[in-house]
């Protein structure tokens, strides 16, 4: 995987590489993490990694760039916190991402583009 | 009848912050030099959350860092203000709109501040204690008191409190700040969380009596306490259920249609963005903020921040809206998912207000010229409706050893019950949220009692009944709180005549402050 011009968010993964998505240090947040992958719709533990091989051709070829959602919800109304690292089975960067809860903020979603090929 | 009225100086502990302006500015910059919500709102603390991290990121006084930071948060290909940006989307629209208002409400209010089941100050033992009943939580970080009164003895005293929580405490001292003081997930660490502490001062012992030294001469009592239950932390398991419904209902709507606001956003065809002037708008609101983010103090830098965002959500995005008529369809469905996920989340923090918590505590009483006395309590709390709160406690206490001065002592020194009934008055005269208090306590006290001196005072074991009614006013946002106690007692320790008194202090809660100043 590659960061796009240093990009948190705008990441080059390689055709059938597996992105992994671990929800890191968290404080204060929901037992559940949501995601969306071009719109699919899994529901994890926080706790667990989402896992996803990307394809760029054949049958199951997924958009290009492909969109993916990741929703941590706040389980008080202050204090929490979380890290978001993706990473790619082959290697090259690490998309870290940290945020605290503002105020009594409910949720944080964060969304990415998922380059392939 | 006697009556003992004490009047003592509160120290001024004022942490109030800067006030918002008059004009609609949504942010102020707090005592720690946070930037946070002048009325908090979910919009209102995510966009003030936004502008705090560009000025954390300022502070640094590094330009590639501010210009990483501010990157982040404003990338044509992603990031975690998509939910804002498409809220100011709909404020822009349609101000009207039933869900856009949801999104604006400002139902998360100053909950901390409101809650009634912690115990900062001391004991019901100590010579200066506005408590008659003890309560089940304790601060997750560090707890100060300053009481000054007595409820069953004689003589009042002010009595300074420390109470604290060990992983918390040794953490945040760490110099990682408030958040990282915990590692939730791990089964150690919060069965650790799940001890507390405290040490109480007596300021009328120690060489330089009338002042607090915090040497060991003045500690008049230390104790230990464990949570066998507590069903107000929301990550409690009997709260899963709950959650995964949340995630796998409103939590999944509002992801998925956030997550196609953002492909719709971020869609591109034949190698260029369909919704290219979203992409200008994001570019452009990326400089005017780094722009901005330049003044002589936290505040000003702070304002032209907020300033310079806000006029890029509710002016310039206005401008290209019309090319957005697509996302704003979107837009519709993700403010009614999102709004029912805020309800839906709501409703579980609400319940885990209502849940219940049972403590024990251990209390090594620290007498002066008589044996230690070792005080087993059983602490029980819970919830009657949605402001009342219900407080329990069972005791019994021993004498660490057979006095000298009374070889007959019973070692079973005292048994103990209480009660306590707490009532969120709600926010009175814009203090914030007052709470009214009613008590009663019944002691039986199995032996004389021996006076600070050494001397055992005949006559004096027997029955205590002790009734109370406290107010608990907070200084809003500072973590502080006065509480104002009068109560009313068959008897003192030493004297069984009926006994009027009124007492009071102040709290402090460094949860509430180190939530907001992590570095």
């Amino acid at each position: 995987m590659k960061k796009i011009n240093g990009s948190t968010f705008n990441l080059q993964f390689a055709h059938q590489e597996t992105l992994k998505v671990e929800i890191i240090n968290r404080i204060k947040v929901g037992p559940f993490a949501n995601y969306a992958f071009n719109g699919s719709d899994p529901v994890l533990p926080v706790a667990t990694p989402y896992t996803r091989q990307l394809e760029e051709t054949g049958a199951n070829a997924d958009p290009n760039p492909s969109s993916l959602s990741v929703r941590v919800t706040f389980a008080e109304q202050g204090g929490g916190s979380f890290s978001i690292r993706v990473t790619g089975d082959q290697g090259g960067d690490v998309s870290t991402f940290d945020y605290e809860q503002a105020g009594a903020q409910s949720e944080e979603q964060v969304n990415y583009s998922i380059n392939i090929g | 009848m006697t009556k003992v009225w004490t009047i003592s100086v509160v120290c001024g502990l004022l942490l109030t912050g800067i006030p918002a302006r008059a004009d609609g500015q949504r942010c102020k910059v707090d005592s720690s030099g946070t930037v946070v919500a002048g009325s908090p709102s979910e919009l209102n603390d995510t966009f003030c959350g936004l502008v705090n991290r560009v000025l954390k990121a300022k502070k640094k006084n590094d330009a590639a860092a501010l210009n990483q930071a501010v990157n982040d948060e404003f990338d044509p290909a992603g990031g975690g203000n998509i939910g804002l940006f498409v809220t100011a989307l709909l404020i822009n629209h349609n101000t009207n709109s039933p869900a856009a208002n949801k999104l604006k409400g400002s139902f998360l209010s100053l909950v901390e501040e409101s809650r009634v089941d912690k115990q900062v100050g001391a004991g019901t033992a100590s010579s200066g204690t506005t408590s008659l009943t003890s309560k089940g939580n304790v601060p997750e970080i560090l707890g100060f008191a300053v009481e000054n009164g007595a409820l069953t003895q004689s003589q009042s005293g002010t009595t300074v409190t420390f109470t604290g929580n060990p992983v918390g405490i040794i953490k945040a001292l760490g110099a990682k700040g408030y958040l990282d003081g915990y590692a939730d997930d791990d089964p150690l660490t919060r069965r650790i969380r799940d001890f507390s502490f405290s040490v109480s001062f007596d300021t009328s012992r120690g060489n330089n009596q009338g002042t607090f030294t915090g040497d060991a001469q003045q500690v008049s009592a230390y104790s230990f306490r464990y949570a066998l239950l507590n069903r107000r932390d929301p990550r409690n398991n009997i709260y899963t259920g709950k959650w995964l419904a949340l995630a796998e209902g409103s939590g999944r709507s509002a992801t998925v249609n956030e997550n196609r606001i953002f492909a719709a956003l971020t869609e591109k065809k034949e190698g260029h963005f369909v919704h290219q002037e979203f992409v200008d708008w994001i570019t452009s609101t990326n400089a005017k903020v780094k722009e901005a983010a330049s003044g002589a103090t936290d505040l000003e830098v702070a304002n032209n921040i907020e300033q310079a965002i806000s006029n890029q959500l509710f002016v310039e995005l206005n401008k290209v809206q019309g090319s957005l008529d697509d996302v704003l369809v979107l837009a519709n469905a993700y403010s009614q998912s999102q709004a029912q996920f805020l309800t839906d989340r709501q409703a579980i923090l609400d319940l885990a207000t209502k849940g219940s918590i049972v403590t024990f505590e251990y209390v090594n009483d620290r007498q002066l010229k008589a044996p230690d006395i070792s005080n087993f309590k059983f602490i029980a709390e819970g919830n009657a409706g949605s402001k009342a709160d219900l407080t329990a406690n069972l005791s019994f206490a021993v004498l660490n050893q057979v006095p000298q001065v009374e070889p007959s002592a019973n070692r079973l020194h005292n048994v103990q019950a209480s009660g306590e009934v707490d009532i969120r008055a709600g926010d009175v005269a814009h203090l914030g949220s007052v709470v009214l208090t009613m008590s009663g306590m019944y002691k039986r006290q199995l032996n004389n009692t021996i006076t600070s001196s050494g001397v055992v005072t005949p006559n004096t074991k027997g029955d205590f009944a002790v009734g109370q009614f406290k107010i608990t006013i907070p200084v809003k946002g500072s973590g502080v709180k006065i509480p104002f106690s009068f109560s009313v007692a068959n008897r003192t320790d030493l004297i069984k005549e009926t006994d009027v008194r009124g007492s009071f202090g102040f709290t402090f809660d460094l949860d509430s402050i180190f939530a907001k100043s992590n570095p």
